[in-house]
């Protein structure tokens, strides 16, 4: 059983402490990544924030990659921050190895770098379909709820055999999820995404297709026997948050970068065969995860001590953004060589949907340039944003010249 | 400690690097700065990024395919016979000469 974290202990030791609010720091604007790495410029790579009931927050490349390679110390069991009791368990990221690997084996066949080639013209026919309503006679939209999330989201949808008109109803229950902290918020809200994820798992056993969810009821867990129920549902619900809200977070925040940036815009418009280094500088840059795991042994590393029952935050956005591992790491810079990003996480969790979006983004773009080489961000609006270990753009006003009009 | 020479083909470009006995094949390669070696999990065997295709050296041997690292090979881009995930490869002197072929996919 979890025990509560033992705050008697004076932190400290050696630790250095920085009070820093992952959920509502003020200091955070919607340049989330860039403000992070502004405000934890002189702090330590590990630190110790009494916010949030106190935890451990790791900033640096090399630091991140010891945390999400060691699971004997640091578990991935409990992900929330503070701890609440029964925390929510997704299959396999809640699973420490070897338990994870028999399901990242069912999994990867279908995130796999040869999966991902083969839905390539499927993800090139869905951006032309989806960026011709958005463009044509027109020169403006809100990028993350009219292009981003849409395109990113759907395509999963339909990977997962869900019905895509349910997408704003769905994202929004994912989005209430990532603003959850209490016992009670998750107790509202897990069941509701449980229920849409039984729903989804009982029309499959009925009638099984080509979807991600017809595969895992027909998979065999090391080839013995087939998943439970709760095993597919559990991998289900990771997949249901994986899928409402992160490709959608990195493509908001690139286009946000890029609509500032007409001489990139330029650069790319005229020369798309750069749009995989755009996409990789991107993902350096604009990492939207911030990924925890629980203190399960007592650790002496980095010069402080980890106990027992202590979270750990790894910022992964600010692991692209360290300057031991990336030369000046502010700069968007197309022609770095060598550069290096922890944005989908390292070791045995590495995000399963890591090529998928690489080429979401890298597809995205290319069709978007191919219509509105030239945009900018709507000068007379802000954007909206969620802080926390899922960071997220809510909005992105974008302008362009050359269409009708709206 | 001691090292053993491997060389590396990249395309048209052929180089020769030191790996260290102990480390693994891929971070040899990593350490080397070889582009196209991601190995964006650090060694765990779950992305599949340190693929490359591994020709013996002189000793003809190389460590056997496990059934893990052959799951994720069939999943790789553009397999072939000599392909191997280069991070469950440990480096011992049996790997002296092998030629470590980057995948065109991945450059």
């Amino acid at each position: 059983m979890a025990t509560a974290p033992d705050m008697t202990v004076p932190r400290g030791d050696h630790a250095p402490v920085f009070d820093f609010d992952i959920y509502a720091d003020p200091r955070i604007g919607e340049d989330i990544q860039g403000d992070y790495a502004h405000v934890l410029a002189d702090v330590p790579p590990v630190f110790w924030t009494p916010a949030n009931g106190g935890h451990w927050i790791v900033t640096g490349f090399e630091e991140i990659v010891e945390v999400v390679t060691n699971p004997q110390d640091f578990s991935a069991r409990e992900m929330q921050i503070p701890r609440v009791p029964d925390p929510p368990q997704f299959i396999p990221l809640s699973l420490d190895p070897p338990d994870n690997i028999p399901y990242r084996r069912i999994l990867m066949p279908m995130f796999s770098p040869k999966a991902v080639r083969a839905m390539d013209d499927d993800l090139r026919r869905w951006a032309n379909e989806l960026l011709d309503e958005v463009t044509v006679g027109k020169n403006q939209c809100d990028f993350v709820d009219a292009v981003a999330s849409r395109f990113s989201v759907t395509i999963f949808m339909r990977l997962m055999g869900m019905p895509v008109d349910r997408l704003r109803e769905f994202r929004e229950i994912a989005d209430e999820h990532f603003n959850a902290r209490t016992p009670e918020d998750f107790g509202r809200v897990v069941p509701r995404i449980l229920g849409i994820v039984d729903e989804l798992i009982a029309l499959r056993r009925t009638q099984p297709g080509e979807d991600i969810i017809s595969k895992l009821i027909a998979a065999d867990f090391d080839e013995t026997r087939k998943l439970t129920h709760e095993e597919v549902q559990r991998i289900c619900f990771l997949l249901f948050l994986g899928g409402m809200d992160t490709v959608t977070n990195v493509s908001g925040f690139a286009f946000r970068n890029l609509a500032q940036d007409p001489e990139l815009q330029r650069e790319l418009a005229e020369n798309p065969a750069r749009i995989p280094q755009f996409v990789d500088e991107s993902l350096r840059m604009f990492g939207v995860i911030s990924t925890p795991r629980l203190v399960v042994r007592e650790a002496e590393r980095f010069g402080v001590t980890f106990r027992p029952g202590e979270m750990v935050l790894c910022v992964l956005a600010l692991a692209g953004r360290d300057a031991r591992r990336n030369p000046d790491p502010a700069r968007f810079d197309l022609d770095r060589s060598d550069s290096a990003h922890l944005t989908f996480s390292s070791g045995p969790h590495l995000c399963l949907g890591h090529i998928l979006a690489r080429a979401e983004l890298r597809v995205l773009t290319e069709e978007w340039l191919r219509r509105v080489p030239r945009f900018e961000i709507a000068s007379d609006q802000s954007c909206r944003f969620r802080l926390g270990t899922v960071n997220a753009l809510l909005s992105l006003p974008l302008i362009w010249e050359g269409g009708k009009g709206a | 400690m001691t090292t053993v020479a491997i060389v590396v083909r990249q395309g048209a470009d052929e180089r020769e690097i030191d790996a260290v006995t102990g480390e693994s094949l891929m971070h040899a390669l990593k350490g080397a700065r070889i582009s196209g070696i991601e190995a964006v999990c650090s060694g765990s065997m779950v992305c599949g990024t340190c693929h490359a295709y591994v020709t013996p050296g002189p000793s003809g041997e190389l460590p056997p395919i496990g059934e893990g690292e052959a799951e994720m090979l069939d999943e790789a881009v553009d397999r072939r016979p000599e392909s191997r995930l280069t991070c469950q490869i440990d480096v011992t002197p049996v790997l002296a000469g092998i030629i470590v072929e980057i995948p065109a996919s991945q450059m």
